[in-house]
């Protein structure tokens, strides 16, 4: 079983706890709480191996973020050690999305930099590049139900992610819908990641190349002692 | 059955005094019982039973007060000292010498600060707001401001530098640091909403408050509202000590408990008993909202909520002067994000040390920050915040079931002991009561997953022992803290902990080789019994 941290970021009721609990617990509920701080929950998928078309675990530890945390200054702690990140928004209003966006900047600058100091400690679960951003369009069923209550056209944010390089779905925690989808494509290019660097590891050593550095205990190494 | 109770309650504490030290602190009000034919004094002796743990004979808990019971207490605790005033501004809410504000509307026709004013399409995700289709004035910035703005200094560096003059200093200063961190006035200043972008998240936060379903009926969503409003009304000036708004005709005095406006003068129009407003400028005042108050207020408005009465200002203006009471204790500290990491370094930190060195070891393991850079270890030295938010700024209401926040609250209520000294000593006993859990859900010492100790920390709702957590034990066994940690005599921390905690722990610290062999006897004289 491979092990992820997944954090959700963006403003206040777009619906982050929401897309969450319908992921871990197939709920929804129209009237939720507010996060105050942050909450955590795991659940498990399983994906196909490409190569061998065998089934593999993944569970993700997700940290549900509250959007209206007044201070920016704790939203690192959230995000330390993140293989992924949701930014959610919400698709009517247009203001989330430059929220959603501000977001994204953020982690790419600030996961970035501290990227820089775990590769000193040869822990590549955080490389800039490895870090997984999926933005998500929540509210999806609203539009179905009233066109007009759209914001945010599908197309802005397709061009925002394509540009940025994000995964990028419009769902609905409501209804259920691609909610599964996110998490699966999420699991599945966190997979793709790590074989690439087992890959390369392999690589390295049937060249010759030893790598006598020790990796650091990760928590998203299953195999590790702090798993 | 209810008038049972409250009459039985008014009966046996006829005083705040009383009520106080016999009733809370002693225990003697959850003995209760809502059978009339019981002795409520005959009841198990409290050092009979084992640390923080209900009673094992009986299974019987605390009395479980109704609201108008509950809201009694709470009204007694904290009204009665004020009653008598004539000056306080809370006083004059009691007398009905003031009236509350209303909430005002936005509009378009506003125009503060001569600033030009913009009519904008109202988002329709605030309903409220939406479905009276009113102008409202357009941000400046263009982004919805429910989310905080951006800083460019992060206080967890800043703090980490005091954190090692703490360090150095720790036993002349220690308690002396703690009482340095009411300054911390950049986080105000950034945390700052107009009032649109108040009433926004206000609106949002009181549509998702399902701690009772009468959050639901518009009604009390209304006077919710107008409550809040007015505490933050008041913070506003706390904050900006901003006399001006304010006429200072009449008697004037600074506030001891339950007052508002510490160093505001607050008047009192002595003509017509009412608090003149008139020159307070709503629309230009900052506020400083933030999630959890709307929370705080529903457990409060939810026990003097009077659904009968024709006089809905009074329970209002009661909720009110009770909600800012506590509130005035808990907002600097714990809505404080500097305030909140220092109260975590100077004291949440250092008495979990003091008390538990091991168990302190585990949330605070200098080999998980050791190995990082400067960045990580003032984030990592920080990890416990991610739990410590929830906890702190809502008191438990999320962690522990609603009869033991009650009685906990019922404590907090006392303003017996500071409540930021208080708040360390009941979280340092919960986590002492998770002693066993924490250390067995952590393999290795060493190399903890500070993950792995978040997530417990989140769900502590869900631990087995939570539920025979005995609170009053909890409330009192962190009383005695408190009074040690203040006297700085922590010697006697060790002695409390040793007599009261560690010795009743010693049930449970059997040899698991033992229990496994014990275990195994047990199932053998089964089958042979077979």
């Amino acid at each position: 079983m491979l092990q992820f941290k997944l954090v959700l970021l963006g403003d206040s009721s777009v619906g982050k706890s929401s897309i969450v609990n319908r992921f871990v617990k197939d709920t929804f509920d129209e009237f939720r709480e507010s996060t105050i701080g942050a909450a955590f929950l795991s659940q498990s998928i399983k994906i196909k191996d490409p190569k061998t078309n065998q089934d593999v675990i993944i569970k993700f530890e997700i940290w549900d973020t509250a959007g209206q945390e007044r201070y920016k200054s704790l939203a690192p702690m959230y995000y330390r050690n993140a293989n992924a990140a949701l930014v959610v928004y919400d698709i009517t209003i247009a203001d989330s999305l430059l929220k959603a966006k501000s977001w994204v900047n953020e982690l790419k600058e600030k996961v970035g930099n501290s990227t820089d100091d775990n590769d000193n400690d040869n822990d590549n679960n955080n490389n800039n590049n490895n870090l997984v951003i999926h933005l998500v369009g929540n509210k999806l069923d609203l539009v179905e139900d009233d066109p007009e209550m759209r914001s945010v056209a599908t197309e802005d944010a397709v061009k925002y992610s394509t540009d940025e390089n994000l995964l990028f779905k419009e769902v609905s925690a409501k209804t259920d819908f691609n909610i599964k989808e996110v998490f699966q494509t999420i699991g599945e290019k966190l997979y793709e990641i790590r074989q690439k660097e087992l890959d390369n590891n392999n690589n390295k050593q049937n060249k010759g190349e030893i790598n006598i550095s020790l990796p650091r205990p990760s928590t998203n190494d299953s195999t590790s002692c702090c798993s | 059955m209810n008038d049972y109770l409250l009459q039985k309650v008014i009966q046996k504490y006829p005083n705040r005094d009383q009520l106080i030290q016999e009733g809370i602190w002693e225990g003697n009000i959850y003995k209760i019982q809502s059978n009339s034919d019981s002795d409520p004094d005959s009841d198990t002796n409290s050092n009979s039973l084992s640390f923080l743990d209900n009673d094992n004979c009986g299974n019987r808990a605390f009395t479980s007060f109704d609201r108008r019971t509950r809201g009694w207490i709470w009204k007694t605790l904290v009204l009665t000292v004020l009653e008598n005033e004539t000056n306080f501004l809370n006083a004059g809410y009691l007398n009905n010498n003031i009236d509350l504000l209303l909430v005002p509307i936005i509009s378009s026709n506003y125009s503060s600060n001569n600033t030009n004013t913009h009519s904008i399409t109202t988002t329709n995700h605030h309903k409220r707001i939406s479905s009276l289709e009113l102008p409202i004035k357009k941000l400046s910035q263009g982004i919805r401001r429910l989310t905080p703005h951006e800083t460019y200094i992060h206080p967890l560096r800043q703090s980490s530098n005091q954190h090692h003059h703490h360090d150095h200093n720790y036993n002349s200063n220690r308690i002396h640091s703690i009482h340095q961190y009411d300054n911390h006035d950049d986080d105000d200043e950034t945390d700052s909403l107009n009032l649109q972008e108040t009433l926004e998240i206000i609106d949002l936060d009181l549509s998702r408050l399902i701690i009772d379903d009468i959050f639901r009926e518009p009604k009390v969503n209304a006077e919710m509202r107008q409550i809040l409003f007015n505490y933050l009304v008041h913070l506003s000036l706390q904050k900006n000590n901003n006399s001006t708004h304010i006429i200072t005709t009449g008697n004037t005095s600074h506030c001891g408990i339950g007052g508002t406006l510490n160093n505001i003068n607050v008047s009192i129009n002595n003509n017509n008993h009412n608090m003149k407003y008139d020159h307070l400028d709503l629309y230009s005042l900052k506020y400083y909202y933030k999630q959890g108050f709307h929370e705080i207020l529903g457990l409060i408005f939810l026990q003097i909520y009077d659904p009968v009465t024709t006089n809905k200002e009074s329970y209002m203006k009661n909720t009110l002067v009770v909600f800012e009471t506590l509130m005035n204790q808990i907002e600097p500290i714990f809505y404080n994000e500097a305030n909140l990491i220092q109260w975590e370094e100077t004291i949440f930190a250092r008495m979990l040390e003091q008390c538990s060195p091991k168990i302190y070891k585990l949330f605070y393991n200098e080999t998980n920050t050791a190995t990082t850079e400067n960045n990580d270890i003032t984030r990592n030295r920080h990890f416990n915040m991610i739990w410590l938010i929830r906890w702190t700024r809502l008191l438990f209401l999320r962690e522990l079931p609603m009869e033991k926040v009650y009685i906990i609250w019922d404590h907090l209520l006392t303003f017996t002991f500071p409540i930021k000294i208080y708040m360390a000593s009941l979280i340092v006993m919960i986590i002492l009561h998770l002693n066993d859990i924490l250390l067995s859900e952590v393999d290795d010492e060493e190399c903890v997953d500070s993950d792995d100790l978040i997530e417990i920390m989140l769900h502590i709702k869900e631990q087995p022992c939570i539920i025979n957590l005995n609170p009053v034990k909890v409330c009192k066994l962190a009383g005695s803290l408190t009074q040690i940690w203040y006297s700085q005599n922590f010697d006697n921390i060790k002695s409390l902990i040793i007599d009261k905690i560690t010795k009743k722990q010693q049930p449970s610290k059997i040899d698991p080789y033992r229990r496994r062999m014990e275990e195994k006897l047990r199932q053998r004289v089964q089958q042979s019994l077979k």
